[in-house]
């Protein structure tokens, strides 16, 4: 003979408060990514915006045209090769041809064309921190060879640039805190919806003798299960998104050209994330307990 | 239905201390203006009756005394404690003490008549296991034995108003607040107070039925309105 035994699940206290809240899950799914993505953001530029200023200060980029029957790829050979032999110059490099060469060159006030009417080639050079010879040297070297050049020296972008970045992290650090504080005002407006549509069960318990520490609690723990599967959603998108980012073929090469210190977003992404999940659901299960202490009282 | 009493209602046992009055009202008013105030008090172990035409404000007292409104003037005294001097964390422990048999049973409608008793169980900060042979032995004492599964609408008016009862008293209250229990079925429902009260636990209850306060025994307080009067023969009338 065989004997079953029944495992019967209480029914929940107050309606509804075993389920997370799907407004609230996807809330916080959104408050996660923009917030993952922020901090991905935030590291990024923190560790790029340096070294950028620091390759600006010792930087220039030069266009050379021929001049004559000289080529406009000979001119920018030639220049390479003076330039390389200067004192205090590190490297002096001929960048691959591109459609954008004729607008940058413009920009930079060159408008002299070669006899093929060839657009001119840029050169990019590096220079030792105080010791290279500055853009008017440069060009005046140039020049002396018979060379067309304009030099744009790239070091007073490097201010500008330093600036700029202390705006964008102030912003990015403010876009975190306001996000937090969405997260709470979510948490709290999401038990207080929740205490408003059950009422009358709320009434009928606190008359029958619960706590107002036992019912809130109700709605911190649904609170914790709404957060704990919104943020984990929003940080996996995000840890998705930067890995898409990261190895996109042609994403990757596009960043690994331009941001050499580029870190592993995705495994950024998953850093944050360990430690934005403890703190989003510390922050929903406190919001969402004060509001409900508060929307309660009215009740006892 | 059981005439036994059963183990979970017996207050003469208890090792509790015992308070001089369970509850007393001292020219307590539910409004400000108009209606006027009302003393009395129910010592340990007593029924008092309070007897009020439709309107006349029985309802009112009762919430009052079960802490669901504040008395508008006079002093309300529960188990001993002022209600005026309440801190909210105090009332949850003083409401445990009270089982409320409202006028309309206010039964979670989607629970069946035993988790409706167990709901009760939990709300008051208890674990349900421990109560499973209370909430049986309850259920068969107000005849709802077989009936446990039932959801309280599969149950008639007599039926609800007993479970209503039952939910009352699973957690050993010590004063049991009954709101008209007359009307459909009231004399089952008067029986089984009847055993609460001789089971040694205080009882509060409002009615419109004079001949039911006369017959009872207790201490009656008036309030005003019309009460029901017995007819020559036999009826009732407002």
């Amino acid at each position: 003979m065989t004997k079953t035994t029944e495992v019967r699940r209480a029914p929940p206290l107050i309606p509804g408060m075993a389920v997370p809240a799907p407004g609230l899950t996807l809330s916080v799914a959104v408050i996660s990514l923009l917030a993952s993505l922020d901090l991905t953001g935030a590291s990024v530029l923190a560790r790029t915006l340096p070294q950028w200023s620091e390759r600006l200060a010792g930087s220039a980029t030069i266009a050379a045209a021929g001049r004559d029957l000289e080529s406009a790829d000979a001119a920018a050979a030639r220049a390479a090769e003076i330039l390389g032999r200067a004192p205090g110059v590190l490297s002096a490099r001929v960048l691959d041809p591109s459609p954008m060469d004729v607008l940058a060159a413009r920009a930079l006030g060159l408008t002299v064309g070669g006899p093929s009417g060839a657009p001119p080639r840029l050169i990019a050079v590096t220079v030792r921190g105080g010791g290279g010879p500055t853009a008017d040297q440069a060009a005046g070297l140039l020049r002396h060879d018979g060379l067309a050049v304009a030099v744009d020296d790239h070091g007073p972008w490097s201010g500008p640039l330093e600036r700029l970045g202390a705006v964008l992290a102030g912003a990015m650090a403010l876009l975190l805190i306001s996000l937090v504080a969405i997260l709470a005002t979510v948490a709290g407006g999401s038990a207080r919806r929740a205490i408003r549509g059950r009422r009358d069960r709320l009434s009928l318990l606190v008359q029958l003798g619960a706590a107002s520490a036992t019912l809130s609690r109700q709605f911190r723990g649904r609170a914790i299960a709404s957060t704990t599967l919104g943020a984990t959603l929003g940080t996996g998108a995000a840890v998705l998104a930067a890995g898409a980012l990261a190895f996109d073929p042609p994403a990757a090469i596009w960043l690994s050209a331009r941001l050499p210190a580029m870190p592993q977003p995705m495994a950024l992404d998953v850093l944050f994330g360990a430690l934005w999940l403890p703190l989003a659901i510390g922050i929903a299960a406190w919001a969402a307990h004060r509001a409900a202490r508060t929307a309660l009282r009215s009740l006892s | 239905m059981s005439r036994t009493p059963v183990k979970v209602l017996n207050k003469t046992e208890t090792s509790e201390p015992v308070e001089s009055a369970v509850v007393r009202l001292l020219r307590a008013a539910v409004t400000a203006g108009g209606a006027g105030s009302l003393s009395f008090v129910v010592p340990p172990g007593a029924a008092h009756i309070l007897l009020g035409g439709p309107g006349s404000g029985k309802t009112a007292v009762l919430e009052m005394i079960a802490m669901a409104r504040p008395p508008a003037r006079g002093g309300v005294e529960l188990f001993g404690r002022d209600l005026a001097r309440l801190r909210p964390d105090d009332r949850p422990p003083l409401r445990r003490r009270i089982g409320m048999v409202f006028q309309q049973p206010r039964l979670v409608g989607e629970l069946s008549a035993r988790d409706n008793l167990a709901l009760a169980v939990r709300a008051a900060g208890r674990h349900e296991a421990p109560f499973e042979t209370d909430i049986k032995e309850l259920l068969a004492w107000v005849g709802l034995g077989r009936r446990s599964h039932f959801l309280p609408g599969d149950l008639d008016v007599e039926g609800r108003r007993r479970l209503a009862l039952a939910r009352a008293v699973i957690n050993r209250p010590d004063l049991v607040i009954v709101d008209e229990p007359a009307g459909e079925g009231s004399m089952a429902i008067l029986r089984l107070l009847a055993d609460l009260n001789q089971a040694g636990t205080p009882l509060l209850m409002a009615t419109r039925d004079e001949d039911l306060a006369g017959r009872s025994g207790a201490e009656v307080s008036r309030l005003g309105g019309a009460v029901e009067s017995p007819t020559p023969n036999g009826e009732q009338q407002s």
